[in-house]
C-alpha cells in the first residue's frame, strides 16, 4: 500500500482517517462538526449530526435532542431535578471509594471509619462528601416534587413520570436512612432502631417483616450486613432503573414542561414564538450542564474545605445495651418521630404514612383539575403548602426538646455534658479545667480562677470554665427559686456541684452532681453523671 | 407527547392454539415465581440457635434467683429482665413499648424507667406513666427438670409464673416468644 | 460575552478554584490525620477511663494503686519496666493488658502478695469468654492504664514495716494515733481502693443519711446482729481492718476484705488510721 500512495494523497488520507475515528468516538460528528460545536457555530452537515448522536450513543441515548426554550426558564425548574441527579451521581462515585476501605461487621465498622478519618488521605474529605451528598439528594429531591406538584408538571401524560418520582423519593429516603446506619456509631444505632420498630408494627407480618430487615429480633451483625446489601447493592440499582424510566419519559416522551402561562395561555405570541424555539442538547445545553456541575463540586469541596457544615458526626460506637438521652432520627424522619410521639406506633408510623403515600402516588388521579397554572388550582396550591408546613411542625415535634417531660436535673446536666456529642463543657480549653469543687451558692460565678495565669497572651484566669459554671448556677437557681414552673421543672431545696479532679497525665474527671427534695414527697433526691475529658478531646 | 387515543374495539376472535399456549406458559411462569419468592423468603429469614436472643435461653436454676420482691435481674445478652415479684416470676422484654429504647432500673423508685420519653412501669412492668401505649412486653417463662429437661411449668400468656419447691429446676426464657403487653386505658 | 460564554469561563474558574482547593487542603491531610489519630486516642483513654471505673477500680484501685493482698497495681515504674520481663511476656505491654483482662488469671502469679479473689483470681473480662467487654472495649481500658505510664511512681516497698506489726488481737492498747498521718496513710495501705470516695469525699465521711465513720462504728457494735468482741468505736474499727471476717455488714460479701492487714500494718499505723476516721463524726 505505501507504495501505491502519492505524498498529497497520504495528507489527505491521514485527515480522512482521523475524521472517521472522530465520527466513530463521538457517534457521528466529524473534525469540522467538532469544531463547529466547541465554536458555538451552526452544524455543518444535513441533516443535523447533532441529532443523531442521541440514536448511536449509548451514553447520550437518554438525553433529549433538544429542549424547548421556554421549559430550560431558570425559575421554572430550578434544575432541582439536575442536581438531584447530581448528588446522586456524588454518592454513588464517593460511596464507591467509602467501600475501599469500609467493613460492615459491627466488630470491624466502627474501626474501619476511624481508620478511613486518620489514616487515609482525603478520608475524611470523602466521608464528608458523601453525607453532604446525602443530605443534598434528600433536599432537592423533596424541593424537585414540591417544585413539579406547584407548576402542575403531574398531570395528563405525566402522571406516570410522577409515580416513577415518588418511588424514587421513597428509594432516596432509604437509601439515606440505610446508610445512616453503617458507622456503627450511637446515633447511627438508636435511630435506625427506633424507625425500624415500626416494621413490627406493621399489621399481621409486623414480626416478619422486622426479621428480614434486621436479621434478627434487634439489629446486629445480620442487621448491619443486611441494611449495607441494601444500601450498596439493591436501593442503588433500583434507584438507577427507576429514574432511567423516569428520566426516559422526560427526555423522550414528554419533555420538560413549559411554564403553565405559556402551556395554558396568559402570553404574548411573541413570548409563545420565543419559548418554542428548540435548543440544542450539544453544544448549548450540554454545556450549561458541564457548567453546573462546576458549579457543584466547586460547592461541595468548599464546604468541606471550609468546614461551613462541619465534619459527619461520629458518636461513641454503638452499645446495644444502653440508649443514650435525646435520641433522635435524622432530619428527614423527625417528622415521623414527631408523628410517633401523637399516638399508636401501628397508626401512627404504618397506617398514617402509608395513606401519605398512597395519597402522594394518586395525585394526578385525584386531582381533576386539568389547569397547571397556580391561580388556576387554589385547592391544590393549598393543600400543597399545608402539607409541607404539617411536614415541618411535625419535624419541629419530633425533636426530643419537644414534648418530653425530663425531670430538671437530668436535663441540666445533659445539657452541659451531653451523653453523646460535645456540649458545652467539653468544648472548655483543657487548662480552663482547674482542679476544684465548685458548688452553687458557695462559688459567685465570676471569675473562678483569679491565680490562674496560662500563658503571655492568655487572657487571666478560665473565663470559658466560669462561663459553663455561670450557665449551670443560673439554670439552677432558677428551678429553685422560680415557683410557678412545671413540677418536673423544679428543684426545691437544692444543692449542686461542678467538682473537676485531675485524674491521669491530661485527663481530668468532671463530676456534676444535683440534690434535692421531691416535690410530692420530699424525699431527698440525686442525680449525677460524670465524665472523662483528655487534653486532645478535640473539637466536634 | 403521545397520541390522543383513538375509538378502540375488542376484536372478536376465539383463542387459537399459539394464544392458549402462551397464556398458560405465562400462568406457569406467575407460578414460578411465587415458587421464587417463597424461596427467597425462606432464604432471607433468620433462624435461631439455643442461647442467642431469639432462642431459649436458660437463666438458671430456681436456687440462683434473688427472693421474691427484690430487684430484677438484668440479661443484657438476650435483653432480658428477670423480674421475681411477688406473684412470680416474669421475664420481661428489654425494650420500652414506645419507640425501642432500652429502659433501665431506677433502685430508688424501685420502677423500671425509659431514658428517652421517661416512661414508667411496675417491676412486673404494668405501666404507670408516660407516653409507652402498653406495659412492657414479656416472653414465655419456663421451668424445666434439670436432667430430664421436660418442661415442668409454662407460662405461655406470660403471666407470672409460680416456683417450683425444686431448687434444682432449671428456669429457660424463650425469647423468640414474645407476648405483648396489655394497652392501659 | 453570550451567555454560553460566561457559563464557559465561569465553569473553567470554577474548576481551577476546586482543583486549588483541593490541592491546598491535601498540603494539610498529614497534620489533620495525625491530629485525628491523637483525637481518637484521647477519646479512646476517656472511654476507657469510664470502663475502669467501673469494672477495674473495685480491685486495682481508681488510680490503678491496686490493693496490697489483693490486686497488683498498674500505675508504677515495676508494671511498665520489668512485669513482662519477669512473667516471660514476648509481646508489647498493651498486647498483655488486653490478654490479660480478656481472658483473666486463673491463678494468680503471686499468690502471697496478691492473692486475687479466688478462683477464678482475676475474671475473665471479654465476651469472648463469657465476659462483659467487648474487644474494643478491653482495648480502651488498655489505652486508659498505659497512660499512666508518663506519671508512674516507683514500685512501691512492699513488706518493709517501720515497726512490730499490729497482730490480730484487738484488746491490745494502741499508741495515741495522729489523725494527720492516718489520711495519707489510708491511700498507702489501699484503703481507698475499695473504700472509694465519693464526690462528696473519703467513704468514711458523712453522706446523705449515713452519719460519718465515728458513729458509725458506734452504731455498729449496737446492732443487733453483731458478731465480733468490739467493745468502743475506736476497737470496732481496729477489728475490721485486722480482722474484716469476725462482722461483716448485711449486704457484703465477706471474700472481698483482705485478711492480711494485721501483718503489714504496725501499731502505730493501725493508730493513726483509726485516729484519723474517728474525726469523722
Amino acid at each position: 500500500m505505501l507504495n501505491s500512495l502519492k505524498l498529497q494523497d497520504l495528507r489527505k488520507r491521514a485527515v480522512q482517517a482521523l475524521d472517521q475515528r472522530v465520527r466513530i468516538i463521538t457517534a457521528g460528528l466529524g473534525i469540522n462538526e467538532l469544531r463547529a460545536a466547541l465554536r458555538g457555530d451552526p452544524p455543518t452537515e444535513r441533516p443535523n449530526p447533532r441529532y443523531k448522536v442521541h440514536t448511536i450513543s449509548f451514553l447520550f441515548h437518554i438525553r433529549p435532542r433538544y429542549y424547548e426554550r421556554g421549559s430550560t426558564i431558570f425559575a421554572h425548574t430550578f434544575r432541582l431535578g439536575f442536581f438531584t441527579t447530581f448528588a446522586f451521581v456524588v454518592e454513588t462515585i464517593t460511596g464507591l471509594i467509602l467501600m475501599i476501605f469500609y467493613t460492615p461487621s459491627p466488630s470491624e465498622a466502627y474501626d474501619s471509619i476511624l481508620y478511613l478519618m486518620s489514616n487515609v488521605p482525603f478520608g475524611s474529605m470523602m466521608r464528608d462528601l458523601h453525607r453532604l451528598g446525602a443530605e443534598a439528594m434528600v433536599i432537592f429531591t423533596a424541593l424537585h416534587m414540591l417544585r413539579t406538584f406547584l407548576t402542575g408538571s403531574y398531570k395528563k401524560d405525566r402522571s406516570f413520570t410522577w409515580l416513577t418520582g415518588v418511588i424514587l423519593l421513597g428509594i432516596t429516603l432509604f437509601l439515606s436512612f440505610s446508610g445512616y446506619l453503617l458507622p456503627w456509631d450511637q446515633l447511627a444505632y438508636w435511630a435506625v432502631t427506633i424507625g425500624t420498630s415500626m416494621a413490627e408494627a406493621f399489621p399481621l407480618i409486623g414480626d416478619q417483616v422486622n426479621l428480614l430487615f434486621r436479621g434478627a429480633p434487634d439489629i446486629g451483625a445480620g442487621g448491619l450486613l443486611r441494611f449495607y446489601l441494601l444500601h450498596v447493592v439493591l436501593l442503588p440499582l433500583a434507584a438507577i432503573l427507576v429514574l432511567s424510566i423516569h428520566y426516559y419519559k422526560v427526555a423522550r416522551e414528554h419533555g420538560i414542561s413549559q411554564p403553565a402561562r405559556i402551556d395554558e395561555g396568559k402570553a404574548s405570541p411573541e413570548e409563545l414564538k420565543n419559548a418554542k424555539q428548540r435548543i440544542d442538547y450539544i453544544p448549548d445545553l450540554l454545556t450549561h450542564e458541564v457548567f453546573l456541575t462546576a458549579l457543584g463540586m466547586f460547592i461541595l469541596v468548599a464546604a468541606i474545605a471550609f468546614n461551613i457544615y462541619g465534619p459527619a458526626p461520629l458518636e461513641h460506637i454503638a452499645n446495644p445495651q444502653q440508649t443514650p438521652l435525646d435520641t433522635k432520627a435524622p432530619w428527614y424522619f423527625w417528622w415521623l418521630q414527631g408523628m410517633l410521639k401523637l399516638g399508636d406506633k401501628t397508626l401512627m408510623g404504618v397506617i398514617l404514612p402509608g395513606i401519605m403515600t398512597a395519597i402522594l402516588l394518586g395525585i394526578p388521579y385525584i386531582d381533576r383539575n386539568p389547569h397547571r397554572s397556580m391561580f388556576k388550582r387554589p385547592w391544590a396550591v393549598g393543600a400543597g403548602l399545608l402539607a409541607t408546613l404539617v411536614i415541618v411542625v411535625l419535624s419541629y415535634m419530633g425533636l426530643p426538646e419537644y414534648g418530653i417531660p425530663h425531670a430538671a436535673a437530668t436535663r441540666i446536666i445533659q445539657d452541659m455534658v451531653p451523653e453523646e456529642g460535645l456540649g458545652p463543657l467539653r468544648a472548655v480549653p483543657f487548662d480552663q479545667l482547674q482542679p476544684g469543687v465548685y458548688e452553687v451558692g458557695e462559688n459567685t460565678p465570676k471569675n473562678l480562677c483569679p491565680d490562674l495565669i496560662l500563658g503571655p497572651d492568655q487572657p487571666r484566669g478560665c473565663p470559658e470554665l466560669t462561663k459553663i459554671f455561670k450557665e449551670y448556677n443560673d439554670r439552677i437557681i432558677r428551678a429553685t427559686t422560680i415557683t410557678n414552673l412545671p413540677k418536673h421543672e423544679r428543684l426545691p431545696n437544692v444543692e449542686a456541684v461542678m467538682l473537676i479532679e485531675d485524674w491521669q497525665r491530661d485527663l481530668r474527671k468532671v463530676t456534676m452532681r444535683i440534690l434535692w427534695d421531691d416535690v410530692d414527697t420530699g424525699a431527698r433526691k440525686e442525680y449525677s453523671r460524670h465524665v472523662y475529658i483528655h487534653r486532645d478531646h478535640g473539637g466536634e | 407527547m403521545t397520541a390522543k387515543p383513538t375509538e378502540v374495539e375488542i376484536e372478536q376472535k376465539p383463542v387459537n392454539r399459539r394464544e392458549f399456549l402462551n397464556l398458560a406458559w405465562l400462568a406457569s411462569l406467575g407460578f414460578l415465581t411465587v415458587n421464587l419468592g417463597g424461596v427467597t423468603y425462606l432464604f432471607s429469614m433468620p433462624r435461631f440457635k439455643e442461647g442467642e436472643f431469639g432462642g431459649t435461653f436458660t437463666v438458671g436454676r430456681v436456687s440462683d434467683l434473688p427472693p421474691a420482691g427484690s430487684a430484677p435481674v438484668n440479661y443484657p445478652k438476650v435483653k432480658l429482665w428477670l423480674s421475681n415479684t411477688e406473684q412470680g416470676l416474669v421475664g420481661l422484654y428489654k425494650v420500652c413499648t414506645h419507640l425501642g429504647c432500652l429502659y433501665n432500673w431506677n433502685e430508688q423508685e424501685n420502677i423500671f424507667l425509659c431514658p428517652c420519653h421517661g416512661s414508667q412501669f411496675e417491676p412486673d412492668g404494668t405501666w404507670i406513666a408516660g407516653p409507652a401505649p402498653r406495659s412492657l412486653d414479656r416472653f414465655v417463662v419456663q421451668i424445666a427438670d434439670p436432667e430430664s429437661g421436660e418442661v415442668l411449668a409454662e407460662a405461655p400468656e406470660g403471666q407470672p409464673l409460680s416456683l417450683p419447691d425444686n431448687p434444682n429446676a432449671v428456669i429457660r426464657v424463650d425469647t423468640g416468644k414474645r407476648i405483648f403487653g396489655e394497652r392501659h386505658a | 460575552m453570550s451567555r454560553v460564554q460566561i457559563e464557559i469561563f465561569l465553569g473553567t474558574l470554577l474548576v481551577l478554584v476546586t482543583g486549588a482547593l483541593l490541592v491546598v487542603y491535601g498540603l494539610g491531610e498529614e497534620e489533620r490525620m495525625a491530629l485525628l489519630e491523637r483525637e481518637q486516642q484521647a477519646r479512646a483513654i476517656e472511654v476507657g477511663a469510664e470502663l475502669y471505673d467501673i469494672n477495674c477500680d473495685e480491685c486495682h484501685g481508681p488510680q490503678g494503686e491496686g490493693v496490697l493482698g489483693l490486686c497488683p497495681p498498674l500505675n508504677d515504674k515495676y508494671f511498665f519496666a520489668e512485669r513482662m520481663k519477669e512473667v516471660g511476656w514476648s509481646g508489647s505491654l498493651e498486647d498483655y493488658i488486653v490478654a490479660t483482662v480478656s481472658s483473666g488469671r486463673m491463678t494468680s502469679t503471686r499468690p502471697e502478695q496478691y492473692a486475687g479473689q479466688g478462683v477464678p483470681a482475676m475474671p475473665a473480662w471479654s465476651e469472648d469468654y463469657a465476659g462483659p467487654l467487648r474487644a474494643d472495649q478491653i482495648r480502651n481500658i488498655a489505652a486508659f492504664i498505659m497512660n499512666w505510664e508518663s506519671t508512674a511512681p516507683d514500685r512501691r516497698e512492699e513488706g518493709v514495716l517501720a515497726g512490730p506489726p499490729v497482730g490480730t488481737d484487738i484488746t491490745i492498747s494502741l499508741p495515741v494515733g495522729d489523725p494527720a498521718n492516718g489520711e495519707p496513710l489510708a491511700t498507702a495501705k489501699g484503703c481507698v481502693g475499695c473504700h472509694v470516695s465519693t464526690a462528696t469525699g473519703p467513704a468514711w465521711a458523712p453522706s446523705g443519711s449515713t452519719p460519718g465513720m465515728a458513729e458509725r462504728a458506734a452504731l455498729r457494735i449496737a446492732q443487733a446482729d453483731y458478731t465480733g468482741s468490739a467493745t468502743d468505736a475506736g476497737q470496732y474499727l481496729l477489728e475490721s481492718i485486722v480482722s474484716p471476717k469476725a462482722y461483716v455488714v448485711e449486704g457484703y460479701l465477706d471474700t472481698l476484705m483482705p485478711t492480711t492487714f494485721g501483718s503489714t500494718l504496725t501499731a502505730q499505723d493501725a493508730a493513726d488510721i483509726i485516729a484519723y476516721m474517728l474525726t469523722f463524726k
